[in-house]
């Protein structure tokens, strides 16, 4: 086949899968009907808006249920005994007589079922009708009901607002939702748009997808998944979160707090209970925590303060700091070292890849680095076990006056240096020294491979814990 | 002398002409564009193949009377 007749084919090809293409667009998308467009969940066009308001009647204790689609919800608190329910109604047509005479067609629903209020439009009828499919209608709610109502709202395309609610269940679509002063308990479920979320006197549940998520003041616990979008909350009883891409930001929580993010940073501040933090791909950061901290991160660093527990660090290609940490420490870094100050029960942790430095520690200390150094500065007078190994780094420890221990320091190749008033040497070999200061003690094992083992008299100040 | 008898130009030709009409008509507001040229585009494949035939019968025709 010549090569004009095979352009010449694929020419043809290309001109119809790009009409299919476009066609199939405007099927689905809905460019075309005149007078409106439909992208992104929003109408364009010219629009003409009409008003119309319901009162209904409602007992003591009822509930409420909105549903909705394509325009806002709002529910406030207002007069007991009644709901007042106002419609705007947006019809995208050329004319304002077309747009009226469509919206007069548009009905609000609402009848009490049981202890419910169900308020709705007719929007599905309409869209039954051959004008009803060509027409694009938005129906915005404004709601006042009595006081500690229980609110469920289903939206979609529109932006749903409830405060002063007993309880509040919530699904939203395309846009923003928000929720303040809800006495009792509060479910969230939003797809497309940012969730705030304020003063809850319950429990909150919160399913994000795509969007910022933004709690304050939760009395209970929240518990919140996010996948795309930054999480922050502040001021919770308790929280768990799982956010799949973004940042995640803790702050004053009243009870345990469990992260599992998977591609961003966590930072958490003033937590009064446990905090478990699991992060694969960014830095986790932790300022005052008053139990036990247990981190894991897969690719990155963790930063550590003011913790009154214990902590359990797990972190590779990133280095490992801690500050003022009450409890025992234990720490697994792959490709990244150690920085530790004021340690108050010891520690065990295992590096690789960078030195491990522990400023100001007390009870038994456990090093073990490959390609990396120790450095280690007690608190005060050395009492308590130390056993310190480096595999192509040196080993260096300070002693306070009022130590007491029996020393066993290697290092091989490499020389072992002692220099400390009142430690005696009791033997000297190859690389190999032993001895002892206050008369002995806990056993202070210092080795090194590829690397110098010194052990020196105090000359820096140890970090004091406050 | 005779011009070269070239499908690929006829084609092309018919395509052009199709193209402008439905966009003429378009624009008088007789027809949707996009409906119609999404109706009637494969026409210019079935005009394209039938051509072909054409040709290649006028060559086997053209070989038995050489012969």
């Amino acid at each position: 086949m010549k090569a004009s007749k095979v352009g010449l084919l694929i020419l043809m090809l290309g001109f119809g899968g790009a009409i299919e293409t476009a066609w199939s667009v405007r099927q689905n998308i809905g460019f075309g009907p005149q007078g409106c467009r439909v992208l992104a969940g929003r109408f364009y066009g010219p629009s003409y808006t009409f008003d119309a308001q319901q009162i209904q009647t409602v007992p003591a204790g009822t509930a409420i249920e909105v549903v909705n689609a394509f325009g806002g919800v709002t529910v406030r608190a207002g007069d007991p005994g009644q709901a007042k329910i106002a419609l705007r109604k947006v019809v995208f047509r050329p004319t304002e007589e077309q747009a009226r005479a469509f919206a007069n067609q548009i009905r609000i629903n609402a009848a009490v079922d049981g202890k419910v209020l169900r308020v709705g439009t007719n929007r599905d009828e309409l869209e039954n009708h051959s004008e009803g499919r060509e027409v694009g209608f938005e129906t915005h709610f404004e709601l006042t009901v009595p006081p500690a109502t229980e609110v469920t709202v289903r939206n979609e395309h529109g932006r749903v607002e409830v405060a002063d609610a007993a309880r509040a269940d919530l699904t939203s679509s395309f846009d923003e939702v928000r929720v303040a002063r809800v006495s009792g308990a509060a479910r969230i479920q939003s797809r497309h748009g940012d969730v705030l979320a304020s003063t809850i006197g319950g429990d909150l549940s919160l399913l994000a997808r795509f969007g910022r998520v933004e709690l304050q003041d939760v009395r209970g616990r929240a518990t919140v998944d996010s996948e795309h979008g930054d999480v922050s909350a502040a001021r919770a009883g308790g929280l768990d979160i799982r956010a799949s891409f973004g940042d995640v930001g803790v702050e004053g929580v009243h009870g345990d707090v469990v992260v599992r993010s998977q591609h961003g940073p966590v930072t958490a501040r003033d937590v009064s209970g446990a905090a478990t933090i699991e992060g694969s791909f960014g830095d986790a950061q932790v300022e005052k925590a008053g139990g036990d901290l247990r981190i894991t991160v897969a690719h990155g660093a963790i930063d550590a303060e003011d913790v009154a527990g214990g902590v359990i660090a797990d972190a590779s290609f990133g280095d490992v700091t801690l500050a003022r940490v009450g409890g025992p420490v234990q720490v697994k870094v792959a490709h990244g070292g150690v920085k530790a100050r004021a340690l108050e029960k010891g520690a065990q942790i295992t590096a690789s890849g960078a030195d491990v430095v522990l400023d100001g520690f007390r009870g038994e200390v456990r090093v073990e680095v490959d390609r990396g150094g120790v450095t280690l500065v007690p608190a005060g007078a050395l009492t308590d076990a130390v056993w310190a190994s480096a595999l192509h780094g040196a080993v260096r420890l300070e002693v306070f006056p009022g130590s007491r221990f029996a020393l066993d320091a290697a290092a091989q190749p490499g020389e072992v240096q002692v220099d400390v008033p009142g430690l005696v040497l009791t033997s000297t070999a190859a690389g190999v020294t032993k001895g002892e200061i206050g008369g002995g003690g806990s056993s202070v094992h210092l080795q090194a491979r590829h690397g110098d083992v010194r052990v020196h008299a105090a000359t820096t100040t140890a970090a004091k814990n406050p | 002398m005779a011009a070269s008898f070239s499908i690929e130009r006829i084609v092309i030709g018919f395509a052009l002409l199709g193209l402008g009409m439905l966009w003429l008509l378009a624009n008088a507001g007789r027809v949707d564009l996009l409906s119609a040229l999404r109706t009637w585009w494969p026409l210019l494949l079935v005009l394209w193949g039938g051509l072909e035939l054409v040709a290649a019968f006028s060559r086997r025709e053209a070989r038995r009377g050489g012969s």
